[in-house]
């Protein structure tokens, strides 16, 4: 086991909105870039709420798991651009594999085939 | 929103524990016409207008001048407007959809660690309140005038109340916090 892989173990699991989150930063996004991408990506299921979004940013930047890169301007608002870290990165990718595991589990025990639409 | 420039004042005591009464209470104002304006700290301005089911939520967040532009731009984009803040606590607002909730946090987690950050900044105030007052408590004794004790027991007394009202204020936060956790409403 890696280093960082050590290091990103001790943030699982994480909350959907905190996975969710993550992964979006997997390029360089602003907030409001974040919100769409989440919700777009999981059909409309997942609507962060900006208070959730905030608090989510400032607390993965205080645990080094993204970083802020510079900022876009757009139809005259400026906001701040943020991207995973190395960390942040094992971080989103054990919790995938994590999940995956589970769907896994869940697949062989409850007996469902299929993706999304599968049962 | 406003239909003419009336103006209401109301005095009104926001205990961080009920924030979701305080956002009811902000609603129903408008329902009734009144548009919140600016809070102070015990006394909130209404504009009054036309009727209308807004939706008021409130967050806490000690924001530096550099951060406060993202933060308020994140709501913006999201659809909210910041209508005023006092002491770090921030009020948000958004028109209504039928049969819509709207709400600024999507899940418990992040509702429970706004009221922790509350809890943070009361905890770490406590003892920094102690010891402005234990300096005056511990100012000579002897040779006091009398108007002098009286401002002294006053003093101690008011002192005794507000101490009082802060540990009351933590255990109720750490209440509201345990109630989230089990997935309560107040």
């Amino acid at each position: 086991m890696s280093t960082i892989e050590r290091k990103a173990q001790k943030f699982l699991p994480l909350t959907e909105a905190t996975f969710c989150i993550l992964a979006a930063l997997a390029e360089p996004r602003h907030g409001y870039g974040v919100m769409q991408r989440v919700e777009l990506a999981s059909r409309g299921r997942i609507k962060l709420g900006p208070g959730t979004l905030y608090g989510a940013l400032t607390k993965l930047l205080q645990q080094d798991l993204i970083v802020r890169t510079g900022e876009t301007e757009e139809g005259g608002e400026r906001r701040k651009l943020y991207v995973l870290t190395e960390l942040g990165r094992g971080v989103a990718r054990l919790e995938h594999r994590r999940l995956v595991e589970m769907v896994v589990v869940g697949r062989e025990l409850l007996g469902i085939e299929g993706g999304l639409n599968g049962d | 929103m406003a239909t003419d420039a009336t103006t209401r004042k109301v005095f009104h005591i926001f205990w961080a524990w009920q924030d979701e009464k305080e956002e009811t209470w902000l609603r129903e104002m408008a329902r009734e016409g009144w548009h919140l304006k600016r809070v102070g700290l015990f006394r909130y301005s209404f504009e009054g207008g036309k009727p209308a089911d807004v939706v008021y939520r409130v967050d806490y967040h000690n924001l530096s001048r550099r951060d406060r532009a993202e933060y308020l731009g994140i709501f913006r984009s999201a659809g909210w407007e910041h209508v005023s803040e006092v002491s770090n606590w921030h009020f948000f607002r958004t028109e209504a959809a039928a049969g819509a909730d709207p709400q600024i946090f999507s899940d418990i987690e992040s509702r429970v660690a706004m009221h922790k950050r509350v809890l943070a900044i009361l905890i770490v105030f406590l003892p920094i309140l102690n010891i402005g007052v234990m300096n005056l408590m511990r100012g000579p004794h002897g040779g006091r005038s009398a108007w002098l004790e009286n401002v002294f027991v006053v003093g101690t007394v008011l002192y005794v109340l507000i101490m009082l009202l802060w540990a009351y204020a933590i255990v109720r936060i750490a209440v509201r916090i345990r109630q989230l956790e089990r997935g309560r409403r107040s």
